[in-house]
């Protein structure tokens, strides 16, 4: 009796793999690599509202590794990466800040007014870049 | 947070749990073992003689479960496939390696998981095998440094069927059940006409 329930079980666990073998096409492969990618980048994104840049990054490079057909990935990468970038702002704000005299400042009242020209083009020019080149060069990114 | 398989590389929990569930998990496997008759040497070595082939049916049970549920997870998304731990290959050494691992497993009747089953349940032939495990293993770094470039030669790199496919896993799944239960068959077949004449 116990070989039967053993050899019925065995026949239906493999039939249950080969039904869903032949069941699933190219399109549903592909769809749960999209899954796989959406649940790394909503990772991502909490690990990201959880200040953990290292734990974000990595679960960043996961969603590109798992679809990199997907932009998800990247554009998360690029959240990660202005927050890296934030974070090491501050202190290098304060150095500025404390070394400027009156005529540096006047200096820094012109670059400024032209500062907002120089955003304007540059985000002007930013959505024309594509998503890629940014993972590329993640490990030169820095500021 | 989402859950996805392989948990710890995922980082759903540190190295030290990890460990300490690797310890349970092997727990678990040698009672499994012991239970499924793998805790005896004269079980185990007359696979080879065609005479038994429980080994086999285990194996094939084990392999196609696991193939299974690891498949079903993947198409889910549960599983990350490409995250799952394989080790490099060697092509080479991995032919040498078996072949000399397969000639100890007949002389001995153990393999080394199954010998640690034996030494847990007090078997004195699998201390012997462990200890020439051991044996074998001081040797082996003893000589590595002549051996290395022949241990090192034909890295495939972390080769799985499906690269054989073009990276479709259904075909992958649909060619290791194939394989699995066309063994079970041939060792049925072998131990009719064989093994049952050898008795």
């Amino acid at each position: 009796m116990n070989k039967v329930i053993s050899i019925v079980g065995l026949v239906l666990i493999a039939a249950a793999g080969v039904l869903a073998a032949i069941s699933t096409s190219h399109e549903d492969i592909l769809k749960s690599k999209k899954e796989l990618c959406a649940k790394y980048t909503k990772n991502a994104q909490a690990a990201l509202a959880n200040n953990d840049i290292e734990k974000a990054f990595k679960f960043a490079k996961l969603a590109i590794k798992a679809d990199p057909e997907n932009r998800a990935g990247y554009k998360v990468l690029a959240q990660i990466t202005d927050a890296k970038c934030k974070a090491s702002q501050p202190s290098s704000a304060k150095a500025a800040a404390a070394s400027s005299t009156e005529a540096d400042n006047a200096k820094t009242e012109n670059k400024a007014a032209q500062k907002p020209e120089e955003k304007a083009s540059q985000t002007a020019a930013q959505p024309a870049k594509p998503a890629k080149p940014a993972a590329e060069e993640e490990e030169e990114m820095g500021c | 947070m989402e859950t996805i398989f392989p948990l710890y590389t995922n980082g759903f929990f540190d190295s030290h749990t990890n460990l300490m569930l690797a310890v349970l998990l092997g727990v678990m496997f040698g009672f499994i073992l012991e239970r499924a008759g793998f805790a005896t040497s004269a079980h185990i070595a007359p696979i080879f003689y065609f005479r038994n082939v429980m080994v086999a049916k285990v194996m094939v049970s084990a392999i196609v479960t696991a193939a299974t549920l690891i498949f079903l997870a993947s198409i889910f998304g549960y599983v990350d496939y490409s995250q799952l731990f394989i080790p490099t290959t060697y092509l080479w050494a991995y032919l040498a390696g078996g072949l000399l691992f397969g000639i100890g497993m007949v002389m001995s009747g153990w393999c080394p998981g199954t010998a640690v089953v034996g030494v847990a349940t007090a078997k004195i032939d699998a201390l012997f095998f462990a200890l020439g495990l051991f044996v074998g293993m001081y040797f082996y770094f003893d000589i590595y440094s002549y051996i290395a470039d022949f241990a090192n030669s034909a890295n495939l790199g972390r080769f799985t069927i499906d690269k054989l496919v073009g990276g479709d896993i259904r075909i992958s799944y649909l060619i290791t059940v194939g394989v699995s239960f066309g063994l079970l068959i041939f060792m049925l077949i072998m131990k009719k006409l064989v093994g049952d004449k050898n008795e």
